[in-house]
């Protein structure tokens, strides 16, 4: 199968036979499919995982992997796609066959640098696959409302300018006012609301207040709702807590003052070290397993919400009420963050793009000169840096190495102009062919680099009272960095093929 | 009588004395100028019954001569290409800075169908002329012009193949390099493969087709260049060097295979080779260029190159190659009764030259009467080998 698909664009296509890049495109893919499953798999959430126990090496050792194989593979790539040279032997070849040809070198390079992007991907969709995002946001809001209900999430205590001893000074308030009413620092009136990754700070701030108005107004059944629904999660994800919504609701409820008592925790037990913070290292894993933050230094037992108990070497702090407040957070945390800040951004694949383009214009430049060439042209552009760093660092323009580097990509690009057009010999224009290859992905970023400085010298930027909303173009320029760099792409690809039809030209010419 | 049908007697002659092996070769040569996908079949079909009849004697010449009539009928509605200049230089100057060596100035022209013999000792510029054609050294003066139409520079190189002396290393299978090189040069798929199978029939390469480069002798290396070169149907072909490293009969065969293709009635070629061996060279080559300190001289042409006025003197007179256990005294007392003008001993044999009024008859009587023992000798008065004379 293999060999009869090979011999077949052997002898229709052989610029895809020569690259290889039908079988090694069809493995990329296999291989972007296997990451995208790992991921899918591992993206999976269990639901007693909180941020005090979850395990985090999946995505460690899939990176390693994943780096390991596009490294085996672009060798083991490099060995047959430098067989053939076609360009290098004179073979007929059309105008655009160049480009074609770093277009799939750049199809090659992009897709073997972007396993870790379908392996998040996969995890993203996996953890997006428990609840459509309307479903998900519904069960956020649910959490969200709850989370007043429990744990000790109290605001901290105002303060005010009073006047004591003839003198005015900042007195902490001992209570907390709402609609014109003072409560107790430890009510509910006085609880902040967890945030979830759907909701902005405004929609925490309504929301917050429209809860403590339910309490105020003695809403009962609205509160009951919330708890239900809280409930109706736990019991979904088999999760323990040892009161059920009933009790919760006659615990916390305390109308009209909702002052706190009894304290609804968010987890069974804490680990309780008493201020001694020696490691047992011999039970480690019993740590791993169990561990929990650490009480607070000479933490008193408040007998009424908490008790001791001794395990083996250890003291835990024990719950008399709980929910499983850490589990839901964690877990929904997850799901909204997967909605709302998926892993894999246009931003992450325009920076794959750059890595790709990087490589693929490399290799194609490695390709259509001589290795020759291109090593010298490394070591010459490795001591231009140092040289040209040597000097930014003595100079006093910080834009001294931009201005320089942006110079040299012209002057390279008209020295390749002249001796293309003059039809003589190569001379050395080989290896500045390969500097001005390597250089000339930059020079739009270069372009703006240096017009915001030169914009920022004549704005005014760095006189007193400068404002942004005075240079319209200046606060455009600085705030679409991005767009600029798609913009960049476009310009690359289209100096790709400038350069993919006049490299043949220059190919021609004669080596002295 | 056109050409084709000059060439086509010559292997009806073959035929009659029964000698299979250049014929077998000539007769790729045909199927391939045909370009014609029936025509590629039938022939491998017969190179098949080749094959499996080394040995049979019965049928043998009818199957050669059947397949001969094909072709011929087939060919003869063909129109033969014109023999056209390719290239010509005028005043070729080829300089290295100011005090290392250069090359010419090299007045030549090659026409299709020409082999044009580049000979010199090392370092006397053959190299350099051949990269000089090929494109890969531009002129420091004088003219190259090429008379073929071509769109750019690089569609001119595609058509010039220059084959070095050291050639590349051809990574993975042989056949797949030739294929490649086939679809590349516009071979349609359907005609590829069959084009490929003749071509490494043509020259006797069926045998190591899977072989790895690194396994094949230097002859076979340079029989897959060839096979190459015939793919890429090139306008020029440069090749420096192709007899060395080949034995005596190989460099024969490849000599025959040069002129076989070069005189293609249909497909010629100009080949412009550089060797050392001048007498295979001289043999095979419708011009020679002698080439000293990067000087050109010329065999073969009516007008020699106006570089040394003792050359030109020279150039009338009789000069003989010969190997005599005699020493040089002897000799020398003997033909100074007889017009000698100069003998000279250089490397085991001795290069006598008489005035333009001796013939080598004369000499040969000279030597019989006299009873001088003769190991070999020949006249050089037309043969580069006068150059290289020390």
């Amino acid at each position: 199968m293999f060999k009869k698909t090979q011999k077949y664009l052997l002898l229709n296509h052989p610029l895809l036979w020569n690259t290889r890049a039908v079988p090694l495109t069809c493995f990329l893919l296999v291989m972007h499919l296997i990451f995208l499953i790992i991921g899918y798999i591992s993206g999976a959430l269990d639901f007693n995982e909180t941020d005090r126990n979850y395990n985090s090496n999946s995505e460690g050792i899939t990176m390693f992997f994943s780096v390991l194989i596009s490294i085996l593979t672009f060798i083991i790539w490099l060995v047959y796609y430098f067989k053939n040279n076609a360009f290098k032997a004179f073979y007929p070849k059309n105008s655009f066959s160049l480009f074609k040809e770093w277009c799939l070198i750049l199809l090659i390079s992009f897709l073997l640098s972007t396993f870790i992007v379908s392996f998040q991907f996969g995890s993203d969709l996996r953890v997006k696959s428990y609840f459509s995002e309307t479903e998900a946001k519904k069960r956020c809001e649910t959490l969200s409302k709850a989370s007043i209900f429990y744990g000790q999430n109290f605001d901290e205590a105002e303060s005010e300018r009073k006047l004591v001893n003839d003198s005015m000074k900042y007195v902490v308030l001992d209570y907390v006012k709402f609609n014109g009413k003072e409560y107790s620092l430890n009510s509910l009136i006085n609880k902040d609301i967890e945030n979830y990754s759907f909701f902005d700070p405004k929609w925490d701030s309504i929301t917050k207040i429209k809860v403590k108005n339910w309490l105020i107004n003695d809403n009962k059944d609205s509160v009951k709702v919330v708890m239900k629904n809280y409930f109706a999660m736990v019991k979904e994800h088999n999760l323990i807590s040892n009161i059920d919504e009933n009790q919760w609701f006659s615990l916390v409820y305390t109308y009209p003052d909702f002052e706190q008592k009894r304290i609804i925790a968010k987890r069974v037990k804490d680990y309780y070290n008493n201020g001694n913070y020696d490691y047992d290292y011999n039970n480690q894993n019993e740590y791993a397993e169990t561990w929990t933050v650490e009480a607070p230094q000479n933490h008193k037992i408040d007998s009424i919400n908490e008790y001791l108990k001794v395990v083996g070497k250890d003291k835990f702090v024990f719950y008399k009420t709980y929910i499983p407040a850490d589990q839901l957070e964690y877990n929904y945390q997850k799901i909204a963050s997967a909605y709302v800040y998926p892993t894999v951004t246009p931003g992450m694949l325009l920076a794959f793009l750059y890595f790709a383009i990087g490589l693929s214009i490399v290799l194609f430049s490695f390709k259509v000169t001589s290795g020759r060439n291109w090593l010298i042209a490394l070591v010459s552009i490795g001591v231009l840096n140092i040289i040209l760093g040597i000097m930014a660092a003595t100079s006093s323009s910080e834009y001294f190495y931009f201005w320089s580097l942006l110079l040299i990509t012209l002057g390279l690009f008209l020295y390749f102009v002249i001796v293309v057009s003059q039809k003589g010999k190569k001379g050395i224009s080989g290896i500045t062919l390969n500097a001005l290859l390597w250089l000339f992905p930059a020079f739009i970023p270069l372009v703006y680099a240096v017009t915001i400085q030169i914009m920022r010298y004549t704005c005014g930027y760095y006189s007193p009272g400068f404002k942004y909303e005075n240079h319209p173009v200046l606060e455009f320029l600085k705030d679409n960095d991005d767009i600029m760099l798609m913009v960049n792409v476009g310009f690359i690809f289209l100096m790709m093929l400038f350069f993919s039809v006049k490299i043949k030209a220059w190919r021609a010419l004669a080596e002295s | 009588m056109n050409e084709f049908e000059k060439q086509f007697q010559e292997l009806l002659n073959f035929l009659k004395f029964e000698d299979y092996a250049i014929l077998t070769k000539r007769i790729i040569d045909l199927t391939l100028d045909t370009e014609d996908i029936n025509s590629y079949q039938k022939t491998l079909q017969f190179l098949d019954w080749v094959d499996a009849n080394e040995n049979t004697v019965e049928g043998k010449k009818e199957k050669y001569e059947s397949i001969l009539m094909d072709l011929h009928s087939f060919l003869l509605r063909k129109p033969l290409a014109n023999k056209g200049t390719l290239v010509s230089t005028a005043g070729l100057v080829k300089s290295y800075g100011n005090a290392r060596f250069a090359l010419g100035p090299i007045d030549m022209e090659l026409k299709q169908g020409e082999i044009l013999g580049l000979v010199g000792e090392n370092g006397n510029g053959k190299t350099t002329l051949l990269r000089a054609l090929c494109g890969e050294l531009h002129p420091t003066h004088g003219k190259l012009e090429y008379h073929f139409s071509y769109k750019d520079a690089y569609d001119l190189r595609t058509k010039l193949v220059y084959i070095p002396q050291r050639t590349e290393t051809w990574y993975g299978s042989m056949m797949e390099n030739l294929q490649f090189a086939a679809v590349t040069y516009g071979y349609k798929p359907e005609e590829n493969e069959l084009v490929v199978e003749l071509i490494i029939a043509r020259l006797g390469l069926r045998k190591f087709r899977n072989h790895s480069w690194k396994s094949l002798s230097s002859g076979y290396k340079m029989r897959f260049e060839l096979a190459r070169m015939l793919l890429r149907k090139p306008k020029i072909l440069l090749i420096d060097e192709p007899l060395a490293n080949l034995d005596i009969i190989a460099q024969q065969t490849v000599l025959e295979d040069f002129r076989a293709i070069a005189k293609s009635p249909f497909r010629p070629l100009g080949i412009v080779l550089s060797s050392q061996q001048l007498y295979e060279v001289e043999k095979t080559s419708d011009q020679v260029i002698f080439l000293k300190n990067g000087v050109q001289k010329n065999l073969h042409q009516n007008k020699i190159a106006e570089v040394d006025s003792q050359e030109k003197e020279n150039v009338k007179h009789l000069v003989i190659e010969f190997e005599s256990s005699w020493a040089q005294n002897e000799l020398g007392d003997l033909f100074n009764k007889h017009q000698m003008v100069s003998i000279q001993f250089n490397g085991g044999t001795f290069i006598i030259t008489f005035p333009e009024s001796v013939s080598i008859h004369d000499f040969l009587k000279i030597v019989a009467e006299n009873k001088v023992p003769l190991l070999y000798f020949r006249n050089i008065s037309n043969s580069t080998r006068r150059f290289f004379v020390s």
